[in-house]
């Protein structure tokens, strides 16, 4: 056992903390004020394409393509055999939210569009997609699964996809779409009949301009303003043959569509740390505001009580990064860890946002305003993270069908159970 | 870089307790509860499982804390956790004497112990931070020592003397009446009059030894602790799969569903800092203490939850003795409480920095 970083890893998180210090701070804190995202064209973009950091640049040792900035890190982190790259990928997304979840989510690259490419895609869908994002432009990848009727219950998408010749012609509404409207290519899930339930789910590569795709709303949100967040629209849109991930025989199996929900398997570790990444941030602003307002050790029932709060808050934070990074390193050992990486999604969010909460109040009748934006921005940004990516109650159902299963029991109770 | 896994030896060591726990403990816990645990405890000498984390010299297996979490975890969890405190009993005031006092006596002491040739037992009574009940005066009156053993050879204690707190060590006193307890059955508490002792430490309040000890009966409650949520968790699954109300098994009821996905994710939470709580304390990691500290705290958080959320699935027949799960509500409270309040650790954390 060993619970601590190499010297490699060390080395990179350093690095990737001061980026997250100097540029994504206080972009952050701008957009958040002007209540917009980052326009694609703001040159930090150019910049950190540059540095070849992006989101969905690396995904785990998958045998699949290796990206020139994933090349680029194994050759960092030298010839071990195994460069944990999952549990690397977690502690990154913490440090990086702890700068700014907004900022980070706006990342050129891949971004979610990445793991299913990586599980589902053939060899030249891979290079088509991949190669797209080489270059000095920065350029953006998305993923469009939820829809105004479905989110949680994704065997209820409604977006179809009715085969034509060589085409699939898709029609249908997306919401939610992080960097939906800047994205080169989108990730679509449609179905070919909606009796069908998961049966009938199909992923398209569907590109940027492809008549019939429009984008039909940003969305105004509570916070993470610096992220797009975008509503699309699919009418009579012509998708080739050739853009079905994976094509068609990968449907064939019952397989298919669970492949593409294993990519949950890597996101919601990750997804938690940036949960823990934000709690991080508003708790350390908080702790050094008390420290130096000399209430740390001063002797005070309020100042008793401050202290024993935020020692509260640092060890919640701890734990719940243990059960993150447990969850990525089976993934980077190669073992099953679905209820491990949805353990650690219903687990981390509430945690967040209890300790970003109780610092808001701790601060007192400031802590919402300009004076501890952080941490109110903070408190805005952080809800989300136990609805996203699978709410905390879509967790909970998938740890009980895995703890029902272990047990030998059905995962789902029929009258014919 | 993190590795959860266990190596061969650790490895090997859990299944042998597993076995152990699952023959000798799971089916007759409550007779350990009436007869108490000494003929355990002889078989758990015979397996070698009595001085894991004690270095050969003093006839242990020279491994560490870490070991000892997992034996103790593995028996409460797949045994019982009251009666895996029972029978490790005499390794608090074993932790004191060699972490406090490096004396040939007491280093005698340990060996004998860790053989069987001792029936060693701590005080309950003044194991405070940085003072002492009113019981463990020694310039006062020392008449009711609490200590969790019927027939002891030798009680170590801590009293204090004008004012200084020191680890004593007494092999002559007299037994006085049998209290009444509310959990761990399986270790009767009495009361015990002191009639000589002698000094075999002081000077240790504060000190890193002092915290080492400290640390030591943590890790070992926190193991129990988590093997007892982890267990009160499993079996309130398998209750659940059974059980059936408004026409279906229990547990496919979201109401209950999602309190046994929560009992098992916090107990596998606890767990994990278990394990790498004991791992900072065996590296002499810095900020150990602090580790330990946070592990003894969040056993009570998540253990007090878990245990009474199992009580809870099982609803009336949680509260009956039909079932374990209300022993293990009751032995839970007894055993993070066993040396003091977790409670007074809270305001000592030194390093207020998380991450890797």
């Amino acid at each position: 056992m060993e619970f601590e970083l190499s010297e490699n890893h060390r080395q990179i998180l350093e690095l990737l903390k001061w980026l997250a210090k100097e540029k994504l701070r206080p972009l952050g804190l701008e957009y958040d004020k002007k209540e917009e995202p980052i326009p694609p064209d703001h040159p930090f973009f150019k910049e950190i394409k540059a540095m070849g950091i992006g989101i969905g640049v690396m995904g785990g040792d998958d045998g699949g393509e290796k990206t020139e900035a994933e090349s680029r890190l194994k050759s960092m982190l030298g010839d071990k055999q195994n460069p944990m790259l999952a549990t690397l990928s977690i502690l990154a997304a913490e440090i990086l939210a702890w700068g700014d979840q907004g900022v980070f989510m706006s990342f050129p690259g891949p971004g979610l569009a990445s793991p299913p490419i990586r599980i589902m895609a053939t060899p030249e869908q891979k290079k088509i997609f991949y190669d797209s994002f080489k270059g000095d432009e920065p350029k953006w990848g998305a993923f469009a699964l939820t829809e105004p009727g479905a989110g949680s219950d994704v065997a209820r998408i409604r977006t179809t996809a009715r085969k034509e010749g060589k085409y699939y012609i898709l029609n249908g509404e997306k919401m939610y779409i992080t960097n939906g409207a800047r994205a080169e290519w989108v990730v679509v899930f449609a179905t070919v009949d909606p009796k069908l339930g998961r049966a009938g789910h199909r992923a398209f590569l569907v590109r940027k301009g492809t008549p019939g795709f429009k984008v039909s709303r940003i969305e105004k949100k509570m916070g993470l303003h610096a992220s797009e967040t975008a509503g699309l629209l699919f009418e009579d849109c012509k998708v080739e043959e050739e853009f079905l991930l994976g094509g068609e025989e990968y449907y064939k199996s019952k397989e298919g569509f669970k492949g593409a929900m294993e990519t949950f398997n890597m996101t919601r570790p990750a997804v938690a740390a940036m949960a823990i990444g934000i709690a991080r941030a508003a708790y350390e602003y908080t702790r050094d505001y008390f420290a130096e307002n000399y209430m740390l050790n001063a002797v005070s029932p309020f100042a008793s009580r401050v202290r024993a709060e935020l020692e509260r808050m640092k060890r919640k934070l701890d734990i719940a990064r243990l059960v993150c990074v447990r969850a990525a390193y089976l993934m980077d050992m190669k073992k099953p860890n679905a209820k491990e990486a949805s353990q650690a999604k219903a687990f981390a969010p509430p945690i967040a946002l209890d300790v970003v909460s109780k610092c808001v109040e701790l601060l007192g009748e400031e802590g919402t305003l300009e004076y501890h934006h952080i941490v109110n921005k903070a408190y805005r940004d952080i809800k989300i993270f136990d609805i996203f990516e699978g709410t905390g109650q879509a967790q909970r159902i998938v740890i009980s069908k895995r703890l029902f299963a272990s047990k030998g029991k059905p995962t789902e109770w029929t009258e014919t159970t | 870089m993190f590795d959860f896994s266990l190596n061969e030896q650790q490895d090997l060591l859990v299944k042998t307790v597993e076995e152990f726990a699952r023959k000798e403990i799971r089916e007759k816990i409550r007779d350990f509860e009436e007869k108490g645990v000494d003929e355990l405890r002889k078989k758990v000498f015979e397996i070698g499982l009595s001085g894991v984390e004690f270095p050969e010299e003093f006839g242990g297996a020279g491994m560490g804390m870490l070991e000892r979490a997992l034996v103790l975890k593995t028996m409460a969890e797949k045994g019982d956790g009251g009666t895996t405190y029972s029978v490790f009993s005499f390794l608090p005031p074993l932790y004191a004497l060699y972490e406090l006092s490096d004396t040939e006596k007491t280093k005698e002491i340990i060996k004998k112990a860790l053989q069987g040739k001792e029936r060693i037992a701590l005080a309950k009574s003044g194991i405070y931070q940085d003072s002492v009940t009113t019981r463990a005066k020694i310039d006062k009156n020392l008449t009711t020592l609490v200590v969790e053993e019927e027939n002891p050879s030798i009680i170590v204690f801590f009293g204090e003397e004008n004012g200084k707190i020191s680890l004593y060590i007494s092999r002559k006193f007299k037994r006085g009446k049998k209290l009444f307890r509310s959990g761990v059955f399986s270790s009767p508490a009495y009361e015990f009059n002191i009639e000589e002792y002698d000094k075999v430490a002081e000077n240790f309040v504060r000190t890193e030894k002092w915290a080492r000890f400290i640390a030591r009966v943590h890790i070992m409650l926190s193991a129990i602790c988590a093997g007892i949520a982890k267990c009160a968790s499993d079996y309130a699954l398998e209750y659940a799969l059974e059980r059936v109300a408004f026409g279906r098994p229990i547990a496919y009821h979201q109401a209950i569903s999602f309190m046994l996905a929560d009992m098992d994710t916090t107990s596998d939470a606890l767990e994990i800092l278990l394990l790498k709580s004991a791992w900072d304390f065996d590296k002499s990691k810095e900020y150990w203490q602090d580790s330990t500290t946070e592990l003894i705290l969040e056993s009570l958080d998540i253990g007090k939850k878990v245990t009474s959320d199992a009580v809870q699935v099982l609803g009336g027949h949680g509260y009956i003795k039909d079932h374990p799960v209300e022993k293990w509500m009751r032995d839970f409270e007894d055993i993070i409480n066993a040396f003091g309040s977790p409670i007074r650790f809270e305001g000592t954390i030194k390093n207020l920095q998380t991450g890797f």
